[in-house]
């Protein structure tokens, strides 16, 4: 019967029961949609990150990881082995080597500093996603000699377009500078702005026939599955010898693994923030709920109702509040996020500012379950804690005075 | 000879304040099984103050308070808390339901309070409520019925519990003469069928002329002591 009392006592001031369920509904379906997008702006970020430039785990000399000098290569011998290691585990879909160079790319209207990626065009493009990213041109599909893929910013910055002649200066392993000449085979754009401006790529038979010799620095590895890639990556370690080092993507890209290790934290401090208003909201309408109902409470106490029980009444009132208005926002929570997912959240006027931070125009959220388990938690903590304060007033009113409405 | 269900001696309740109020002062009374009593006496003479007293809603400054052969004064708050569950029925002047619960619930929930079995509070609550003639009504809300209805109600209710007595402060201040009459009624016949012991703290004349006993009480002492 207490749980009857409860549940009437919750309509009897009807407009402000109904004001309180809607704040703590309104609040939870916030939650969610702020989760779903988050998740989906993070995963896209990080899923077009691996796709296109980063893969899920890539291979180095430790030298590499602690100056990524020209001589810091993954030598012959240890390159088969890594091979073996790689084909040897079967959630490894394909490998992709690098030659990675620092150098200098000289237009007719400027110079700049850059990141020459030499590459195997085939295992690039099998292993990774920025054939798709062209805007001009091809990644190296068209026989080209010399073929140097420039992204589009790089392209406006130095003046550069299709077929035009840019210099590329680089040193090899023994120190040696080079010079050569490529002409702009293709221009792409990904969604990392910060990547497209550094990075030119070349194929690596054309660095190999310019220094002389075949080196490789970075080796991506693609996994079948995006899950469990620490685990991958530390069952490929096992089987690789020193000087190789497997390193994951969050270990390659600290600011995405770092983002996606914070967003779990972040998130739960935006729940936290909006259940902490949820809590004075339910607070006061509770202790008005309480003071009103003074005579009442007194008569209770006053016919035998002990401290306990008074207590609990409060308590499973104000938990009501939570276990009705809970559900109604998760429920228009989960729709909204749904309803989302195949529209998306058009950006289009920030475009710019996403492109930097690598993120598409549209953002479409996801649905993350644990969430729905977490945000059922709070609200339960919630109208727990909120319940304190009116329920230690109720247990401090005099049923003598409280009778008479004092 | 009936046994004595209150036994008060040297009672006095002082009130602190720029000038101490001594709301009772100095009153010995003892009130037996199925006494029809009703304690009288002008506004502020500190009748409900002893009522309070009596009930255990209060505590004496001094003086002893024996109900049933238990010293009141001398429990702890948790365990007067349920010796007023078991022991003592109230019945307030403004009526005091539980507005969202039907009759029958107003009068079960005493009855939950003393965690009894569900059949056993749905079988006393009618049989209650047909005892105070309000049949028909069980399912109605305070909200649909009169105020002497009410004042029944909350008669049933006082009396769910099985207590050793039944307090009522100003039973009928807000009742009109007929409802008045009703309820008087009721409470007359429950004491002489059940010997059901009443003390009423009222000023009320058609509450003094049904009383069996009639003590008067003014500046806190008892002036005078009538049994009819």
């Amino acid at each position: 019967m207490i749980f009857k009392v409860a549940w009437r006592n919750i309509w009897r001031s009807r407009i402000r029961s109904i004001i309180v369920l809607s704040s703590i509904a309104i609040g939870i379906w916030a939650g969610l949609l702020i989760i779903g997008f988050s998740f989906g702006m993070n995963n896209e970020r990080t899923a077009a990150a691996i796709g296109a430039t980063l893969g899920h785990s890539q291979a180095h000399s430790s030298d590499f990881l602690e100056d990524p000098s020209p001589s810091a290569i993954i030598a012959p011998e240890a390159y088969e082995n890594l091979v073996a290691a790689l084909e040897a585990q079967s959630f490894v879909t394909g490998y992709a080597p690098r030659t990675m160079l620092q150098g200098m790319v000289a237009s007719a209207k400027q110079t700049r500093a850059s990141r020459i990626i030499g590459v195997n065009a085939e295992s690039e493009r099998a292993n990774t996603t920025i054939a798709t990213y062209m805007l001009e041109g091809d990644f190296f599909e068209t026989r080209v000699r010399k073929g140097v893929v420039i992204s589009e910013k790089l392209a406006e910055k130095m003046g550069l377009g299709m077929k035009k002649k840019m210099v590329l200066t680089f040193q090899d392993h023994n120190g040696v500078i080079h010079k050569a000449s490529f002409r702009v085979s293709g221009i792409y754009r990904t969604l990392n702005a910060a990547w497209d401006e550094l990075n030119i790529y070349v194929q690596q038979k054309d660095v190999e026939r310019i220094i002389g010799t075949s080196l490789i620095h970075e080796v991506l590895i693609s996994y079948d599955k995006s899950e469990d890639t620490e685990e991958k990556t530390a069952a490929i370690s096992a089987n690789v010898a020193l000087p190789t080092v497997i390193t994951s993507w969050k270990q390659n890209s600290p600011e995405l693994g770092f983002a996606d290790d914070m967003m779990g934290i972040m998130l739960v401090l935006v729940l936290g923030i909006i259940m902490l208003a949820l809590l004075f909201g339910i607070i006061n309408n509770m202790l008005m709920a309480v003071l009103e109902r003074r005579r009442e409470l007194g008569m209770l106490m006053a016919v035998g109702m002990n401290k306990r029980k008074l207590f609990f009444m409060i308590l499973i009132e104000t938990l009501m509040l939570g276990l009705v208005a809970g559900p109604i926002g998760i429920v228009l929570g989960d729709l909204s996020v749904r309803a989302m997912m195949e529209v998306g959240l058009d950006l289009s006027t920030k475009k710019d500012g996403l492109a930097e931070l690598g993120m598409q125009s549209t953002i479409y959220p996801e649905i993350v379950p644990e969430y729905y388990v977490i945000i059922a938690v709070m609200v339960i903590m919630t109208a727990l804690i909120a319940a304190l304060f009116p329920a230690y007033k109720a247990l401090k009113l005099n049923p003598v005075r409280a009778i008479r409405g004092n | 000879m009936s046994k004595a269900v209150i036994e008060v001696s040297g009672l006095h309740k002082v009130y602190e304040g720029a000038v101490p109020v001594k709301a009772v002062n100095g009153i010995d009374l003892t009130i037996t099984e199925g006494e029809f009593t009703a304690l009288k006496g002008p506004s502020g003479c500190g009748k409900t103050t002893l009522l309070n007293l009596l009930g255990g809603l209060d505590q004496p400054t001094s003086g002893s308070i024996l109900i049933d052969g238990t010293d009141i004064t001398a429990l702890s708050d948790n365990e007067l808390i349920d010796f007023r569950l078991h022991n003592i029925g109230f019945v307030f002047q403004a009526y005091n339901l539980i507005p969202v619960l039907s009759a029958t619930e107003n009068v079960s929930f005493i009855m939950l309070l003393q965690d009894r079995p569900k059949e056993e509070r749905l079988v006393r609550a009618e049989q209650l409520l047909k005892a105070v003639g309000l049949e028909g009504k069980e399912d109605k809300r305070p909200g649909q019925l009169s105020g002497g209805q009410q004042q029944r109600v909350a008669v049933a209710r006082a009396l769910a519990s099985k207590p050793k007595f039944v307090l009522a402060d100003e039973p009928t201040a807000n009742l009109d003469s007929e409802s008045t009459s009703k309820l008087l009624d009721i409470m007359e016949q429950l004491n002489a069928q059940e010997n059901m012991t009443f003390v009423f703290a009222t000023h009320d004349d058609r509450v003094i002329a049904k009383a069996k006993r009639v003590v008067s009480i003014s500046d806190g002492k008892v002036i005078s002591d009538t049994a009819k």
